[in-house]
C-alpha cells in the first residue's frame, strides 16, 4: 500500500497555489515534494509529523473529523487522514486564489487509493 | 565558539537502566551533554529545582506517580523543558495522549545498540531546538492552587508572591506545608483564603526565606479544600483595581452566576471552506430542509489556562489542554517554513466544525454542528 501511495505521489502534478505537500505513513516516514524555494523537504517532513500528531490529539479528544485546515499568516496547510492511518498535507499560498479543482482531484485521488487497497 | 553543555535529564524506575543510560549516552555524546538521572518523580522534581534542565527523557510506566501524570506536572511547572517519553509499552493510545500532555517525543525503547544510537541522534537533534521564550506563550494552565499542590507533593520550600491589581500578597511553603500566608492587613488563612480567592493576577515562585511569623499550622490538603469551598460559596474575588506589573492584561474576571450564560466572543474571519462541496450535495441540501451551523460549545480561556468565558462546554479541562498542544504544535510546525504567525486551525467533519484560534492574549475553541432550520430557533448563530 506503501508503494502505491508513493507512486502516486511522485506522479502528481502541481497545480495553482500550491508550494509544497508532504505524505506521512503511520510507520512514521515520509515523503515530500516542494515547488517553493522557502519549503525543504525536511521541513515539510517535520510538518507533516506535527499533522499526523494532531489528527492522533484530535481523535483521543472525541473530535469528529475528515479534514483540517492550518491557516497560517503567510500560507495554509490543508490536511486529511485516511482510514489507515496515512496523512496527506498541502500547503498553499494566501497571495492568490488555489486551484480548487486541482487541490480537489488531489485529496480525492489520495482517498480513493485507500478504497482501492481496502478491495 | 564552544556549544553550550546540554543538561538531559533521565527519569525510569529501572536503575539498571539509568546505569546502562548514563554510560552510553555519555559515551555517544561526550562533553555536550551532561547527564542526570532520577528513578523517580520526586527526585525528578528535585533536580529540575536546583538545575535549568534542557531535556528530560521520562518513561510512562513508573510507581507513585505515573509518566503521563507526571508530564501534566511538568507542563504546568516547566512548560520550557523539552520532554521526550522513552517507553517499552509504544501503544497508539499511549502516544496521543503523551503527545496531548506536552510531549515533544514519543519513542519506543530499542533493543540493540543501533536503536539507542538512534535515539541519541534524535534526542540530540531536538536539544538544538531552544523554545523561544514568549512565543505567543505555549500556553501554560498554571494556576496558583496547582502550584502550590506541586510545591507541597514535591515537599519544597519556596515563597510564592503574588500580584492582582493593587493586593500584593505572599504564602510562604516550608518543606511541604503551609506556614505563613499574608496580605495587606490580612494574616494567616484568612488572608490565604483571599489570595486563593482571586481571579486574576500573577505569582512568581522564589527561594525560601524565613517568614515574619508562623501564622498557619493546618495540613495543606485542608487549607486548599477549605479555601475551595469559601470560592465556592462566595464566589470567586475580582483583583483590586490598580496598577499590574503584569506584561500580560489581566483577564476580566467572569461572575459565578455567569459562568454558564452565552457570551459574544471576537469574531472569527470568515473561515470559507477551502474545498467546496459537490454539486450532487448542493443539490440535496437544497432539495431538504435548510441546514446551518449552530454553535455547540464555546471556550476562551487566556495564556494561563484560566478559563475566561465557557459555554456548554463538556470537557473544560481537556478543551484547555488540547489549545495547549495545538500552541506548541502550531510552532513546531512552522519551523524553518516561512508560514508566518499562527493563526487558527479548523476541523471539519461530516456534520460538526471545530476551530481552535490562538491569539497574543487568549485562546478560543468553538465546535459547532449543523441543525436544520426549524431545530435551531434562538440557538446562537456563530
Amino acid at each position: 500500500m506503501k508503494e502505491l501511495i508513493n507512486q502516486w505521489f511522485e506522479q502528481s502534478d502541481p497545480f495553482e497555489g500550491i508550494l509544497a505537500c508532504g505524505v506521512r505513513y503511520p510507520d512514521q516516514t515520509a515523503v515530500a515534494k516542494t515547488w517553493s524555494d522557502g519549503f525543504s523537504e525536511v521541513a515539510v517532513e517535520n510538518a507533516m509529523r506535527c499533522v499526523a500528531d494532531c489528527f492522533q490529539v484530535l481523535q483521543l479528544n472525541r473530535i469528529p473529523l475528515t479534514r483540517t485546515r492550518w491557516v497560517y499568516q503567510g500560507a495554509l496547510l490543508q490536511c486529511e487522514r485516511r482510514p489507515d492511518g496515512t496523512c496527506l498535507g498541502v500547503f498553499l499560498t494566501r497571495e492568490a486564489e488555489p486551484d480548487l479543482t486541482g487541490l480537489n482531484r488531489f485529496f480525492t485521488e489520495f482517498q480513493a487509493l485507500a478504497k482501492t487497497a481496502a478491495l | 565558539m564552544a556549544q553550550k553543555r546540554k543538561r538531559i535529564l533521565f527519569v525510569d524506575d529501572e536503575v539498571g537502566l539509568l546505569d546502562f543510560l548514563q554510560q552510553l549516552m555519555g559515551h555517544f555524546a561526550g562533553p555536550a551533554w551532561e547527564i542526570f538521572t532520577a528513578p523517580d518523580v520526586s527526585k525528578a522534581l528535585g533536580i529540575l529545582q536546583e538545575q535549568k534542565v534542557d531535556l528530560l527523557v521520562l518513561d510512562i510506566h513508573m510507581p507513585v506517580v505515573d509518566g503521563l501524570q507526571f508530564l501534566g506536572l511538568l507542563q504546568r511547572k516547566f512548560p520550557n523543558v523539552l520532554k521526550v517519553v522513552l517507553t517499552g509499552d509504544a501503544t497508539e493510545h499511549h502516544r496521543a495522549t503523551c503527545l496531548s500532555n506536552g510531549a515533544e517525543l514519543f519513542l519506543e525503547k530499542p533493543r540493540d545498540e543501533g536503536g539507542w544510537r538512534s535515539i541519541f541522534a534524535t534526542l540530540h537533534e531536538l536539544t538544538r531546538f531552544q523554545p523561544e521564550e514568549g512565543f505567543r506563550g505555549v500556553l501554560r494552565r498554571v494556576g496558583l492552587q496547582d502550584v502550590l499542590q506541586m510545591e507541597c507533593l514535591a515537599r519544597n520550600s519556596s515563597v510564592l508572591k503574588i500580584h492582582a491589581g493593587s493586593a500584593h500578597g505572599t504564602v510562604f511553603v516550608k518543606e511541604g506545608q503551609i506556614i505563613h500566608a499574608q496580605c495587606g492587613n490580612r494574616i494567616g488563612e484568612d488572608a490565604f483564603n483571599y489570595l486563593m480567592g482571586l481571579t486574576g493576577g500573577e505569582f512568581d515562585v522564589q527561594p525560601f526565606t524565613a517568614p515574619p511569623a508562623q501564622s498557619i499550622s493546618g495540613s495543606w490538603e485542608f487549607l486548599l479544600m477549605e479555601a475551595a469551598r469559601k470560592r465556592d460559596e462566595q464566589g470567586t474575588i475580582p483583583p483590586p483595581q490598580g496598577h499590574s506589573d503584569s506584561g500580560f492584561p489581566t483577564p476580566t474576571p467572569v461572575p459565578a452566576g455567569e459562568r454558564h450564560t452565552p457570551v459574544i466572543v471576537p469574531v472569527i474571519e470568515a473561515a470559507t471552506p477551502l474545498i467546496e462541496v459537490s454539486s450532487e450535495d448542493e443539490a440535496g441540501a437544497s432539495r431538504g430542509p435548510s441546514v446551518r451551523p449552530q454553535v455547540e460549545e464555546l471556550l476562551v480561556c487566556s495564556l494561563q489556562g484560566e478559563v475566561l468565558h465557557e459555554w456548554q462546554c463538556t470537557n473544560t479541562n481537556g478543551r484547555v489542554g488540547f489549545l495547549e498542544f495545538l500552541s506548541q504544535k502550531a510552532r513546531q510546525l512552522a519551523q524553518g517554513l516561512p508560514l508566518g504567525e499562527f493563526d487558527r486551525l479548523e476541523v471539519n467533519g461530516e456534520n460538526a466544525r471545530v476551530v481552535a484560534q490562538i491569539q497574543p492574549d487568549r485562546a478560543l475553541f468553538v465546535r459547532t454542528g449543523r441543525v436544520t432550520a426549524e431545530s435551531s430557533e434562538g440557538a446562537i448563530q456563530p
